[in-house]
C-alpha cells in the first residue's frame, strides 16, 4: 500500500466529499422530524435519528478506509470477496429456511450484517474487474459469463427474499455495462426480448408485490389497502405545496397518517415539510451529487477505475430515480430507500463505502503518471 | 456537460480496438445525458405538478384526515323555585355505541355486550350485521353497566356521555317550565324564554386527529373556558305550587271541567309563588302527550273576564268621582233594555242597589249603567293603565296580548258590556296583575316570575288613590263577608277579599252559549292584602257559577299558603279565647299552621272540624297513639308515654275529668305495658 503523501491529500475530491455530507446532514435532520410522533404532551421522538449519526459516523471511518489503500489493490480481492459473499447468502438463505421466514440477516451480536449490502459492493468491485479485463466489444460470450456472475448473488438476494437489493445488485452491474458498451445488435435484442420478457416475469412475483403494480396503475382501486401508502405519500408531498409547512410541522408524518415514514417514505415528509422549494433543492444536490461521479469516471486514469465509478454512479441513480419515482406516484410501491435520506444503517454505511471507492479513484487519478 | 467526451475508453465502438470515434461517442454520451436529464426533469416536474397544481386540492385532504372539528356544550342551567328546589335539570348518562367496521369477533362482542347490557344476543348481534357505521348498542345507561363495558376494552365499541333534562317534579309548573329539544334548546316555556341564560355556551375545537383515530387536543387553553349555562330561579314556591295544582285538580275534575289556571301572587312584590295549568303537562315526556296540555293557559288563553272585571269600573268610576260608593243606581229588576239588546242580570234581580252592593250581588246592569255615566274615553284609560291589551313583561313565549279595542270604536253597547266584562279579551296573568294593582293601594306593579332579575327600583304608576283601591276592596270585602256572591270563601279569623265571576263564553259565530267561565280572585288577608289567588275553571259542567267552582279553589290555596307560612289564624273565636284561659296551652297552637308541613294537614285543619269537649279530657283509649297525640296536642297536653306499642290502652287523667294543671302529667299507658 503506498502511503497517502500530501500530493493525494490535495486531490481529495472535496466537492464530492461535501455533497454527501450535506446529504448525510439533511437525511438526519429529515429523519430527526419524520421520526416524531405526535402525542397530546407534544412530540415524542425516537431514537432513529441517533442511530443514523452513528451510523454515519461509521460510514465515513469506512470511507476513509477505501480511499486510504490503492485502488487497484481491489482487483485481487474482487473474487476472493465474490465467493464468500455468496457463501454468507447461501447461508442466510438456509437460515431463512430454517427459521420459517425471511432472513436477511447475520447477527454479529454488536449489530446485525446484512450479506446483501455486502453483495452491492462486491459486485461493483468484480463487475468493474470483469468488464475491464479486456477491451473488446462486449459480444453475447463475455455478456453472457457477466451476466451470470451477476445473476447468482442476485439470485440469492431475491430468495431472501429481497427483490428491492437484488435488482439493485443487477442494475449496477448494468450501469457499467451499459457505460461500457455493447453491441448495438445486442441492445437492439434486448429491446425486443426484454418487453416480451416482462409479462414472464409477472408470474414471478408475489402476490403482494402484483397488488403493488396493479394499485399503481390504480391507486383508488384500494384506498385503505395498497393504495393507501401512494395516497399517503402524495397527500404529504401535495400538501407540502411551494412553501411547505416547516421544520417539525409536518402533519401527515406526525400524526402517523404516512406509512414507513422514516424508512421509504422519508422524502414525502421532506417533500411536506419545505414544500417544492424544497424538493428544487434536493433534486438538484442529487442531480450535482451524481455529476461528480460522471466527472471522476471521465477522468480516471484506467478503465477499472472508470467502471467502479460508473457502477457507483448507477447504484445511486436507479435508487434515487425509483424511490423518488415512487413516493411522487410515477412507479409501483418498491422498498427501494432514498440514499442518505431514508434510514437504514447498514444502506449508510455501504453508501459511505462507494463514496469512498469514487473518492479513491479520483484521488489518484494522476498518481499513474507519476509512475 | 460533456464538450470534452472522448477522454478514457468508454466510447467503445465495435472491432477496432481504442479507436476514438469522437462522433459516435459524443452521441451516446449526449443521449445518456438527456435522458438523464429528462429523468431529472420528469421527477421535478412531478413534484410541481403534485405540490403546485395538486398542493391545494391535497392539502384539503390532508386536513379533512387529521383536523377535526369539535363541539363541546356547557352544561345547562338549572331552573329553581324561590326555595331552590330544582325544577329542572341537565343530567348526564352514558351511552354505549359500537362501530362495527372494527369489531374483530361481532359474535363474541354482540354476546358480552348483551351481558352487560341484559338485552338480547341475538338483537345485539343483528344490529351490529346492520352493515351500519355506527350503532347505538344502549342509550342512557347505568354507570355500573357503563364501566363494566368499559373495562372489557372490546374494539370498536365506544363510551360517550350524553345530557339530557330533567324535571324531577314531573308535572309541576310543567306548561311554565316548558321543555327542551334533544340538543338541549328550549322550545317552550321558561325553558325557551331564559335559554339565553339557560343554555351552555357552545366551544369549538380544532382537534387534531391521527392515523389511528385518536383526538390530540393541543390547545388546550379553550376547554378550560367557562361554558355553562347559569341557573334561572322562579319566583315559584313548588310547595304553594303543589297546593295550587292539586286543588285546581280537584275542581276542575270535580265540576268536569276542560281546562282550569290558578294563580298566586305574593301582594308586597308582585313575585308569582304559584302558576297552575290544568290539564298537567309533564315535559319530562312531552312527546307524549297531547300538544294542547302543553298551552301555559295563564299566559297564552284569552278570554273574556265576566264580573271579575267589574271592580275594576267601579274602582275607575270613584277615582274619577262620577260615583261614591252610596251613590245608587236603579237595577231595572233584572231585566233591562238597552238600545236592541237585553242586559240581564243572572239569579236575583234587584230595584235600587247602591254601588257597594252593585258590586257585592255583581249586578250587570248596575255596573253597565256606571260605565255608561263614566264613558268609553275614561274607562278605556283605566283598563289600558291596569295592563289589559299589553303583555305582561314576563316575556314568557305565546303570551297574549289580550284585546282592548281602542274607544272610539266603543259603541254604548261595548262601553255598558266591557262594564261587566264582556267584550273585552284578557289573559289571567293580566287580570292578576290588575288585581294586584288593586291589593297594592291602587299602584300598578309588574308581575315577577323571576327571582333573580332585579325588582325595578321606581314605584309603579299610581293608577287610583289609595283611598280609592281601599275602598273597592272593602267593597271585595263585601262580597265575602256580606251576603255577597263570595260568602263561601270565608276563612275564620281572617278578613277576605273576593271577586267571582261567571262568564258565558262567547261562542265562535258570536253570541253567548251555554258554556262558561267560573272564575275567583280572593286577596288574604282582605285588610292588608298579602296573596292573590286566582282561579279560573274552563266549560265546567256539572256546576258554573264562579262561586260553586273556582271559589273553592282559591280558599283551599289560600289555606294551604297562609298555613305554610304560619299565618293561619286560629280557627274560632271560641277556640281562642279557650286558649287564653287555660295557661296550659302553649302559645304555639293558636296557629294552626305551625304544626303543619303539608297542605294536607291544614287542609283539614281548615275545615270546621269540632274540637271534642274543650273543656273536659277527652277519651283516647283505644286510639292509635299518633290520634292521641294530635288531639292532646291541640290543647297544648304533652303526654308522657308508658309501656311500648301503637296503641293507647289507658289514660290518667281519665276522660271528663277537667283538664290537669301544667305541673300535673298527662300519661298514656300503651299497649304492651306489663303492669308490676
Amino acid at each position: 500500500m503506498t502511503p497517502i503523501d500530501r500530493r493525494l491529500v490535495l486531490h481529495i475530491n472535496w466537492g464530492l466529499l461535501g455533497l454527501a455530507c450535506l446529504l448525510y446532514i439533511v437525511g438526519v435532520l429529515n429523519l430527526y422530524s419524520a421520526s416524531g410522533i405526535r402525542l397530546e404532551g407534544g412530540l415524542a421522538v425516537s431514537a432513529f435519528y441517533q442511530k443514523q449519526l452513528v451510523w454515519g459516523g461509521l460510514g465515513l471511518g469506512c470511507m476513509l478506509g477505501f480511499m486510504l489503500f490503492d485502488y487497484r489493490h481491489l482487483k485481487v480481492v474482487a473474487w476472493p470477496l465474490y465467493w464468500i459473499t455468496v457463501a454468507l447468502l447461501v447461508y442466510v438463505d438456509l437460515m431463512g429456511k430454517i427459521a420459517g421466514g425471511a432472513q436477511r440477516w447475520i447477527n454479529l451480536g454488536f449489530m446485525n450484517f446484512q450479506p446483501a449490502e455486502m453483495a452491492k459492493i462486491c459486485m461493483l468491485i468484480l463487475g468493474a474487474r470483469v468488464l475491464a479485463r479486456d477491451t473488446g466489444v462486449l459480444g453475447f460470450k463475455r455478456l453472457g459469463y457477466v451476466l451470470g456472475v451477476g445473476l447468482l448473488p442476485a439470485g440469492l438476494i431475491i430468495l431472501q427474499p429481497d427483490l428491492g437489493s437484488g435488482l439493485l445488485v443487477l442494475m449496477l452491474l448494468g450501469g457499467i455495462i451499459l457505460f461500457r458498451g455493447v453491441q448495438a445488435r445486442i441492445l437492439k435484442l434486448a429491446a425486443v426480448i426484454g418487453p416480451a420478457l416482462l409479462p414472464l416475469g409477472w408470474f414471478g412475483l408475489h402476490d403482494y408485490q402484483k397488488r403493488r403494480i396493479l394499485t399503481f396503475l390504480d391507486p383508488t382501486n384500494d384506498p385503505l389497502g395498497a393504495g393507501y401508502h401512494i395516497l399517503q405519500s402524495q397527500i404529504a408531498i401535495g400538501s407540502g405545496q411551494l412553501t411547505g409547512k416547516g421544520f417539525l410541522a409536518g402533519t401527515q408524518s406526525q400524526l402517523r397518517f404516512l406509512p414507513e415514514k422514516h424508512t421509504d417514505f422519508a422524502v414525502a415528509v421532506f417533500g411536506e415539510e419545505w414544500g417544492f422549494l424544497g424538493m428544487l433543492f434536493l433534486v438538484a444536490v442529487f442531480c450535482i451529487f451524481l455529476y461528480q461521479f460522471y466527472l471522476v469516471a471521465r477522468e480516471a486514469k484506467d478503465r477499472f477505475g472508470a467502471f467502479l465509478c460508473a457502477g457507483v454512479f448507477f447504484y445511486f441513480f436507479w435508487q434515487i430515480l425509483i424511490n423518488m419515482g415512487m413516493v411522487l406516484g410515477l412507479m409501483p410501491v418498491v422498498g427501494i430507500p432514498l440514499p442518505f435520506i431514508s434510514y437504514g444503517g447498514s444502506a449508510l454505511l455501504v453508501n459511505f463505502c462507494l463514496i469512498g471507492i469514487v473518492m479513491n479513484v479520483s484521488m489518484r487519478r494522476f498518481v499513474f503518471k507519476q509512475t | 456537460m460533456t464538450r470534452r467526451a472522448p477522454i478514457n475508453k468508454k466510447a467503445k465502438p465495435r472491432k477496432t480496438e481504442r479507436v476514438e470515434r469522437p462522433g459516435d461517442g459524443r452521441w451516446r454520451i449526449c443521449a445518456v445525458a438527456v435522458l438523464f436529464g429528462l429523468v431529472w426533469l420528469a421527477l421535478w416536474g412531478r413534484a410541481g405538478y403534485v405540490q403546485l397544481v395538486q398542493g391545494e386540492w391535497l392539502a384539503d385532504l390532508a386536513r379533512r384526515q387529521h383536523l377535526a372539528a369539535e363541539f363541546e356544550r356547557g352544561e345547562r342551567g338549572d331552573i329553581l323555585d324561590r326555595n331552590g328546589r330544582q325544577l329542572a335539570r341537565t343530567v348526564r348518562f352514558n351511552s354505549i355505541y359500537v362501530r362495527p367496521v372494527e369489531v374483530e369477533n361481532r359474535d363474541a362482542v354482540a354476546r358480552s355486550l348483551a351481558e352487560g347490557l341484559r338485552k338480547s344476543a341475538s338483537e345485539m348481534r343483528a344490529s351490529l350485521n346492520s352493515g351500519r357505521n355506527f350503532v347505538w348498542a344502549a342509550r342512557a345507561v347505568d354507570d355500573r353497566a357503563a364501566h363494566e363495558i368499559a373495562e372489557q376494552k372490546l374494539k370498536g365499541v365506544y363510551l360517550t356521555h350524553e345530557y339530557g333534562r330533567l324535571y324531577p317534579n314531573n308535572h309541576l309548573a310543567g306548561q311554565l317550565l316548558g321543555f327542551t329539544d334533544l340538543d338541549g334548546k328550549g322550545i317552550e316555556g321558561v325553558e325557551r324564554s331564559r335559554d339565553g341564560v339557560l343554555a351552555g355556551g357552545k366551544a369549538e375545537f380544532v382537534v387534531q386527529r391521527d392515523a389511528a383515530g385518536r383526538r390530540l387536543y393541543l390547545d388546550a387553553e379553550g376547554r378550560e373556558m367557562d361554558i355553562d349555562g347559569r341557573d334561572v330561579t322562579l319566583t315559584i314556591d313548588a310547595h304553594i305550587q303543589d297546593l295550587a295544582e292539586a286543588a285546581l285538580a280537584r275542581a276542575v275534575e270535580h265540576h268536569n271541567g276542560r281546562a282550569g289556571t290558578c294563580l298566586v301572587v305574593d301582594v308586597p312584590t308582585g313575585e308569582i309563588l304559584a302558576l297552575a295549568n290544568f290539564p298537567f303537562f309533564n315535559p319530562n315526556v312531552y312527546r307524549k302527550q297531547p300538544v294542547d296540555v302543553m298551552r301555559n293557559r295563564a299566559a297564552m288563553d284569552i278570554f273574556e273576564p265576566g264580573s271579575t272585571l267589574k271592580p275594576f269600573l267601579i274602582a275607575a268610576a270613584l277615582q274619577e268621582k262620577r260615583v261614591k260608593p252610596e251613590s245608587r243606581y236603579f237595577c231595572e229588576n233584572g231585566k233591562w233594555k238597552f238600545k236592541n239588546h237585553v242586559i240581564n242580570d243572572d239569579i236575583h234581580s234587584y230595584g235600587w242597589l247602591n254601588v257597594t252592593e252593585i258590586l257585592r250581588y255583581s249586578s250587570n246592569i248596575g255596573t253597565a249603567k256606571i260605565g255608561l255615566d263614566m264613558g268609553a274615553q275614561a274607562y278605556s284609560g283605566y283598563l289600558a293603565r291596569l295592563g289589559f291589551g299589553e303583555r305582561t313583561g314576563l316575556n314568557l313565549p305565546g303570551e297574549g296580548r289580550g284585546l282592548l279595542r281602542p274607544p272610539r270604536e266603543w259603541r254604548d253597547m261595548d262601553v255598558a258590556a266591557i262594564s261587566f266584562g264582556q267584550g273585552i279579551g284578557v289573559t289571567a296573568l293580566q287580570l292578576a296583575k290588575a288585581y294586584l294593582c288593586l291589593a297594592n293601594d291602587g299602584i300598578a306593579k309588574p308581575l315577577r316570575l323571576f327571582l333573580d332579575e332585579k325588582a325595578p327600583d321606581e314605584p309603579g304608576q299610581r293608577v287610583f288613590d289609595a283611598s280609592v283601591a281601599r275602598s273597592v276592596r272593602e267593597m271585595m270585602i263585601e262580597v265575602v263577608h256580606k251576603d255577597g256572591t263570595g260568602v263561601k270563601a270565608r276563612i275564620d279569623g281572617m278578613l277576605v277579599g273576593g271577586k267571582t265571576g261567571t262568564a258565558q263564553k262567547a261562542l265562535p259565530g258570536g253570541g253567548y252559549g251555554k258554556n262558561y267561565l267560573s272564575s275567583f280572585v280572593g286577596f288574604f288577608p282582605g285588610d292588608k292584602p298579602r296573596y292573590l289567588i286566582l282561579a279560573m275553571v274552563d266549560d265546567p259542567s256539572r256546576a258554573f257559577y264562579g262561586s260553586t267552582v273556582a271559589l273553592p279553589v282559591v280558599r283551599e290555596v289560600a289555606l294551604g299558603a297562609l298555613a305554610y307560612t304560619c299565618q293561619l289564624p286560629v280557627k274560632d273565636a271560641g277556640v281562642v279565647e279557650q286558649a287564653k284561659a287555660a295557661p296550659a296551652v302553649p302559645a304555639q297552637v293558636q296557629t294552626a299552621a305551625a304544626v303543619s308541613g303539608s297542605h294536607a294537614v291544614v287542609a283539614k285543619a281548615g275545615q270546621a272540624e269540632p274540637v271534642a269537649e274543650a273543656d273536659r279530657v277527652p277519651d283516647v283509649r283505644g286510639l292509635p297513639l299518633r290520634k292521641a297525640i294530635e288531639i292532646l296536642a291541640r290543647q297544648g297536653v304533652v303526654p308522657k308515654l308508658e309501656g311500648r306499642g301503637a296503641v293507647v290502652q289507658r289514660q290518667s287523667p281519665s276522660a271528663g275529668d277537667p283538664w290537669p294543671g301544667q305541673a300535673q302529667p298527662f300519661t298514656l299507658w300503651l299497649k304492651g305495658y306489663a303492669e308490676s
